[in-house]
């Protein structure tokens, strides 16, 4: 198994689709940190602490670089699936396109482990750019904005001090990567449907999308659509910064997430274990 | 006829002379009113030499809205009222009550009446409405009780234009530096109540916490409630020759 895990590794990590999502963050993340330091900071400032400042001098490195990291992960998570259906949705479905799947299963080896292992590459390459991006908006903005406790602005104000947070950071992206599991996952059950890897990009997409049209009107038939879609636990990540923390929901969360990355796996399998390979 | 002409004289002597007739009614021992901008200028007399000064707080805010860990910093003041905070930690400071500014109460910038003589925790104190004359001001009025020996200001009530008010109980200490001596805040305790908040029209499902999509951070639309914050002042450091570099680029300005 090992064996065919490094060899999808090797695969997918000498295709040079690969590293879109690396080179277009790595692009736009320094861009962005770039113009919030020659002034954005400011503004930004102006705008988040307005009402607070009619009462209040304030003191203190407000938005340092622990809050662009958080207003990064905030940001950016939407835009994040995108990056990750290009490899995932090529796994299975690239394989079909390039005609290469008669080849693969003439060795000894069973469909089930093929599809593992592809499945195994998936959620390697889906946590090593969200780490990715997690390390490069958190260091690059503490490099550019320093440090200080982290400030969080919802319904009033939080203030979390600096020593908790490389701890809170951790597991935030820890639970930001499971989130985006299910949506690799969700995109690889989509490529064992298809032998063309843009359509498993552009369905999961559509789902994603709809989804999340569907979490944020208020209407109230959608309102209880809302806990049926995986979408709707990906803020995950945002309630380790509560106070306090609520771990219950976390928990049930986290449980969630995986129910609906091991459906979408075991789909995936279940199909592509019957499906009539023809080229 | 005739008690009807005594009676007459005795209202007409009544109507003629109420300013004579009115010290007759005060209680023994009532002193004059005090003149407001005397005593405002007698208050503000001793730091007219204060130029700039650097002092170490230490805050405790305990605001349901507001929910910050103690911190330290150092507060940078210079005249008329420029002031810097340096710390790591997130820091809001009271604006009109936290940072001690000795010419705020200056009889030539305010309007001040007096309103009456009241007993403050066991000392006689006068209370004032000072009045802000800047237009700019965001301040509508202070409420100062001004006691003691020699004259301070005991405690301030200030009210917003917005609608913040505080009330704010001060104890001073002496800071002697070199043969100059001061009397300087030690302790500010200030209850803050913050106006009812109306519900926000921008706000939508979109920004609420609980929205996945909302990226985990809203714009601050309501401060609301009521709370208290401590602050502790030490380490006075008066007329050190602050560089106005040091004030330049305060976002609080």
């Amino acid at each position: 198994m090992m064996h065919l895990v490094r060899f999808e590794l090797v695969k997918t990590f000498t295709r040079w689709r690969t590293y879109i999502g690396f080179i277009a963050f790595g692009v736009i993340v320094p861009l962005v940190v770039a113009g919030l330091k020659l002034g954005g900071q400011h503004s930004f400032e102006r705008h988040l602490l307005s009402l607070l400042q009619n009462d209040f001098v304030i003191g203190g490195n407000v938005l340092n670089g622990w809050f662009f990291g958080f207003f990064f992960m905030g940001a950016l998570w939407v835009h994040i699936p995108i990056v990750l259906t290009i490899v995932a949705g090529d796994q299975i479905a690239g394989e079909g396109n390039a005609g290469t799947f008669r080849f693969l299963l003439t060795h000894a080896v069973s469909r089930t482990r093929i599809i593992a292992a592809k499945f195994i590459v998936t959620l390697i390459y889906t946590a090593v750019m969200v780490l990715f991006i997690g390390g490069l908006t958190l260091g690059l903005s503490l490099w550019a904005f320093g440090s200080g406790d982290l400030l969080i602005i919802r319904r009033g104000i939080l203030v979390i001090p600096e020593a908790q947070l490389p701890y809170l950071f951790l597991m935030a992206y820890g639970l930001a990567t499971l989130a985006m599991f299910v949506v690799s996952s969700l995109c690889f059950f989509f490529s064992a449907l298809t032998d063309n890897s843009i359509g498993p990009i552009i369905a999961t997409m559509a789902v994603i999308i709809v989804s999340i049209i569907i979490i944020t009107l208020p209407f109230e038939l959608f309102q209880a659509i809302r806990p049926y879609l995986f979408v709707n636990y990906f803020d995950a990540w945002q309630k380790v910064f509560d106070d306090p923390i609520p771990w219950d929901m976390i928990r049930t969360n986290v449980l969630i997430l995986v129910g609906f990355m091991a459906a979408f796996f075991l789909a995936a399998m279940i199909y592509f274990a019957r499906k009539d390979i023809l080229s | 006829m005739k008690s009807l002409a005594i009676f007459s004289k005795i209202i007409l002597v009544i109507l003629l002379f109420p300013p004579a007739a009115a010290p007759a009614q005060e209680a023994p021992g009532a002193t004059a009113r005090p003149d407001p901008r005397q005593v405002f200028a007698e208050l503000v007399k001793p730091y007219r030499n204060l130029n700039d000064y650097t002092v170490k707080i230490h805050a405790k805010v305990n605001l349901p809205t507001i929910r910050v860990p103690d911190f330290t910093a150092t507060l940078y003041f210079k005249k008329p009222d420029r002031f810097h905070i340096e710390t790591k930690s997130f820091a809001p400071i009271p604006r009109n009550s936290g940072v001690f500014n000795p010419s705020q109460f200056d009889p030539e910038k305010n309007r001040i009446t007096y309103q009456r003589t009241e007993n403050l925790g066991g000392t006689r104190a006068d209370l004032y409405r000072v009045e802000p004359l800047d237009a700019k001001t965001q301040v509508r009025y202070y409420n100062v009780w001004v006691g003691g020996v020699p004259g301070r200001i005991l405690q301030v009530e200030n009210l917003s234009f917005r609608g913040t008010k505080g009330l704010v109980k001060l104890s001073y200490g002496t800071v002697a530096q070199g043969a100059e001596k001061w009397l300087l805040p030690e302790n500010v305790h200030i209850h803050l109540t913050f106006p009812e908040g109306a519900p926000n029209p921008d706000a939508s499902s979109f920004t609420t916490k609980d929205n996945p999509v909302s990226g985990g951070m809203g714009r601050l639309d309501e401060i609301s409630g009521e709370g208290d914050i401590h602050i502790a002042y030490s380490d006075w450091l008066v007329n050190a020759g602050l560089d106005d570099r040091l004030f330049k680029n305060d976002r609080n300005h």
